[in-house]
């Protein structure tokens, strides 16, 4: 329920890939409402952060806790009360309509064979029309194109009535009208109905347009914690993406903005 | 167009001659069961047998010094036992082992694979299939054995003595109401067993003995009829051929819908407890004969 | 056509009740659909009038046919809900009933049995059902623990698995044909076996079957919203709070379950447990709350049918129903294909 606190709290977490890849002694606090932006490179950790958060990956060391409750001590179903995932990529291999595939958030709430949710489809409703995507909800959703498909996925996550919404490279994809749309439509949920907000995001700029706080992740750890000024500078983009970039700002937020450099652009 | 006929009848009467050309048969030349031509040169004097029936003919012809290797399953008679072993009758023998008895002559049995049969042949040993369908095929069978292994007069014999004690069966059967009989080979899925039908040997027993196959109305030899056509056929008596697989004729009278068949009512049920002379094509089916005759019709064979 | 789903369902009862009448009404003998309803009601002690039918009749009717067609029902249910229960979870819509090993474990065990000189004799089931229905189970629990590592039983892990342990049986039988004679003497009725064909004899067999196969198909239907949620993905699945792994062995368990419960009864029959969900699919949408019983109700409305044309067509001879099912089936779903292209979004 929205009217839960819902912070994420990471608590010296750790996990590791069997032969491989392993985060260790992670602390994070994201409070109630904030907008957060998770930045690094591929293989950084992005992915795995998001992945220990929902409990899908299971914690080695340390301690998750969303709202105060630890996820340890909290079943699944009770996990997806309280959190919910906009996962990167979407594939369903039957013809479910738009419609059906917002009511699958309602699947926390639902028990056993006569399982009432009262509030199911008002919520879909609901989630469809923040999303707006109300006028799609009869048709296929493998019909529908990239951009129209993530809003389902997002309406469903918000069908799920999350306090904690997690997104794994939202704009990944998509073209850039729909990035913006998507964006737009975190922010306003953020901001109107104060939920909290962490996305994982390959996309500089826009994180830096559209995220109060930014977590630069490299090597499974974190490398900078911070507002879009602290984080995204000359030098940090240097040595966490090897890129040589100009930084400067957006003329209308005042926000940092990455300017790529090419070769030729470069003064030799 | 003058000349695509021309070809025709060079091809049709080129093909009359060599048709009239090849029944020219020499003295052991004759054709087997699956109609194959045989074409044996003076007489074989090493012959190996691959089925039980086929071991049985040989040795009842007074063969037996000649035959240098069976099948594993001859076990009758009893010098058969000892003789070297070429393989099974299913699914497959040893060509090689077959090869080293260096036999002229291979008796085999319906279902030896015809791939056998012509790599043997390719290697000049030839090869004679019996697969009678009834009794005067055995008879038959024998006869053209004895021609080609010049044991013609005990051929004679045997036949004849066959023969006669057939004809004894018939003439008693003859006339008397012929009861209604099931054959039953396979009795593992009770509600569907498999029988006897037409075409089969069993089912040509059972004719000969002055009974009524009621499997005859089937699509193959062996098949599987449903308990509610055994039903509406109401057999009056059921022979038991899977004794051996452990049925019963108690489970027999157990099966479900089952008690409503005359047989039943009756106790009518018979095992086969000795399915070597029953199914075996050989000499010994006159005694087999002599078994069914008893439990076909009790009243005119003690 | 997806627009009726209510009177489609109404429909499918409708058609299994109408479908059981006529099946047990035709055979060798004529009994007419009328005297077996006054059977019925006059054996549960409704109607009381004297029997205006034969004493055989009723014999033929309670202890040959309706074992049978009971038989046939209860196939075509199970494989029906089972081929749901995969395909939903493997989230592949050419997944069939047999796909992880049940039919090659069915065939081993089917071909030890008859290698056995046993005679045995389990509620009314011989060793080779036995042996089938066990050889299917432990199969899907050997493909199951092969594929498990590090907790999670992976979906392409299991298919692989699945094909391995089958490829390995059927190679394993395939050799035990080629040594054996005894059983080399009995291939028909391992073959008989195989291509299917309803053999119930005894009603202590559908005593048995009958409770496991409607128990399965209840705690099927229990897990529908959660096979709905599978379908986006075991990922977003576990999202949505569903304890994936658990739960995807309970449903790859009564999947196998109901599928070695048909193969007792009824050897390999293929088709129905791939297509049927299909079909239902095409005409009520994926939803697998309606899914699941609209296939089970079709699923046995369509074995007793084929069952019925097996046991008649080509009287007194009995054609495998496994030769039906894709004779029938084949162009009724061509025909559903065709008139759903647009709305099948596969």
């Amino acid at each position: 329920m929205l009217s839960e606190p819902a912070n994420l709290l990471l608590q010296d977490a750790g996990f590791a890939y069997t032969g491989g890849f392993g985060m260790h002694h992670i602390n994070l606090f994201v409070p109630d409402g904030e907008m957060t932006g998770l930045l690094g490179p591929n293989g950084s950790g992005k992915t795995t952060l998001l992945k220990l958060a929902t409990g899908v990956l299971p914690l080695a060391e340390g301690d998750i806790c969303v709202g105060g409750v630890s996820l340890r001590k909290i079943s699944r179903r009770e996990v997806a009360q309280k959190i919910a995932v906009v996962p990167q990529q979407f594939n369903i291999p039957f013809a479910y309509s738009v419609e059906e595939v917002v009511l699958l958030g309602r699947t926390p709430f639902i028990r056993g064979l006569f399982g009432e949710d009262k509030r199911g489809h008002q919520m879909v409703t609901d989630a469809l029309e923040v999303t707006g995507m109300i006028e799609f909800r009869n048709r296929y959703f493998n019909e529908l194109s990239g951009g129209e498909r993530q809003k389902v996925v997002l309406a469903m996550a918000i069908a799920q009535e999350p306090t904690l919404l997690l997104l794994d490279e939202p704009t990944a994809h998509l073209d850039i009208n729909h990035q913006v749309e998507i964006l737009e439509l975190l922010r306003k949920l953020n901001r109107e109905q104060k939920m909290t907000v962490v996305a994982a995001m390959h996309d500089l700029n826009l994180s830096a347009l559209y995220f109060d706080r930014l977590v630069l992740l490299d090597h499974g750890s974190i490398f900078a914690d911070g507002t879009p000024d602290t984080v995204i500078t000359k030098e940090i983009i240097r040595k966490v993406f090897f890129a040589s970039v100009d930084v400067s700002q957006h003329p209308r937020s005042h926000v940092p903005q990455i300017v790529m450099l090419p070769e030729d652009t470069q003064p030799n | 167009m003058k000349n695509f006929w021309l070809i025709v009848i060079a091809l049709a009467m080129f093909l009359t001659m060599a048709a009239g050309c090849s029944s020219n048969k020499t003295a052991a030349s004759l054709t087997d069961d699956l109609g194959q031509t045989i074409n044996i040169k003076g007489t074989p004097q090493r012959i190996v047998s691959l089925a039980p029936s086929d071991t049985e003919i040989l040795f009842a012809l007074g063969l037996g010094s000649k035959v240098v290797g069976t099948d594993s399953d001859s076990d009758y008679p009893t010098a058969a036992t000892t003789l070297p072993h070429v393989g099974s009758g299913y699914p497959s023998f040893d060509i090689e082992t077959i090869v080293n008895l260096k036999p002229d002559l291979v008796i085999g049995f319906g279902y030896t694979k015809p791939d056998y049969v012509s790599q043997l042949e390719n290697l000049g040993i030839p090869v004679v299939i019996l697969a009678p369908k009834d009794v005067s095929g055995v008879i038959s069978d024998l006869t053209m054995v004895g021609k080609i292994t010049g044991a013609t007069s005990q051929a004679k014999t045997l036949a004849t003595s066959i023969q006669n004690s057939l004809n004894t069966i018939e003439a008693k059967v003859k006339g008397v109401t012929d009861p209604r009989v099931l054959w039953e080979f396979d009795g593992t899925n009770p509600s569907n067993p498999w029988v006897a039908g037409p075409g089969s040997f069993s089912d040509s027993m059972i004719t000969l003995v002055g009974g009524q196959d009621v499997g005859a109305s089937g699509p193959a030899s062996s098949w599987q009829m449903s308990t509610e056509d055994i039903i509406k056929a109401d057999p009056q008596i059921i022979i038991l051929d899977d004794y051996q697989f452990g049925v019963t004729v108690q489970s027999v009278e157990q099966r479900p819908g089952w008690s409503a068949i005359t047989a039943v009512k009756d106790g009518a049920i018979y095992p086969i407890t000795d399915s070597d002379l029953t199914d075996r094509p050989g000499p010994r089916v006159i005694d087999g004969f002599q078994i069914l005759a008893q439990f076909i019709h009790p009243e005119l064979f003690k | 056509m997806r627009k009726h789903k209510g009177l489609i369902m109404l429909g499918l009862a409708a058609a299994v009740i109408v479908i059981m009448l006529v099946s047990t009404s035709v055979g060798p003998v004529k009994i007419s659909i009328m005297d077996i309803i006054r059977m019925l009601l006059h054996k549960i002690g409704v109607l009381h009038s004297t029997a205006g039918w034969q004493p055989t009749e009723e014999t033929i009717v309670f202890q040959v046919r309706l074992p049978r067609v009971l038989g046939a029902a209860l196939v075509g249910a199970a494989l029906s809900t089972a081929g749901v229960l995969f395909q939903g979870l493997l989230r592949n819509p050419m997944a069939d009933p047999y796909i992880i090993g049940t039919a090659s474990g069915a065939s081993f065990g089917a071909t030890l049995a008859m290698l056995l000189p046993l005679s045995v004799v389990f509620y009314g089931f011989g060793l080779v059902p036995i042996a089938a229905f066990l050889g299917a189970l432990a199969t899907v629990l050997i493909v199951y623990r092969l594929a498990r590592f590090g907790g999670k039983a992976p979906i392409v892990s299991m298919l692989l698995a699945g094909f391995v342990v089958s490829s390995f049986l059927v190679a394993i039988v395939m050799l035990l044909l080629t040594m054996s004679d005894r059983l080399g003497l009995r291939l028909q009725q391992v073959f008989s076996f195989l291509m299917g064909g309803i053999s119930v004899t005894y009603w202590q067999q559908i005593a048995v079957i009958a409770p496991l196969v409607i128990i399965g198909i209840i705690i099927a239907q229990l897990f529908a919203g959660h096979l709905n949620a599978f379908s986006v993905g075991e990922e977003s699945a576990s999202y949505l709070g569903i304890n994936v792994e658990r739960e995807k062995m309970l449903i790859l368990g009564i999947g196998s379950l109901l599928t070695a419960c048909a193969v007792s009864i009824g050897g390999l029959i293929g088709f129905v447990g791939l297509i049927m969900p299909h079909a239902m699919r095409l005409s009520l949408g994926p939803d697998h709350r309606l899914l699941l019983p609209a296939s089970a109700l079709a699923g046995a409305s369509f074995l007793m049918l084929a069952d019925l044309l097996a046991r008649t067509l080509l009287s007194p001879a009995q054609i495998p129903v496994g030769v039906l099912t894709a004779l029938i089936g084949a162009p009724f779903f061509i025909y559903l294909l065709r008139h759903a292209r647009r709305e099948y979004a596969f």
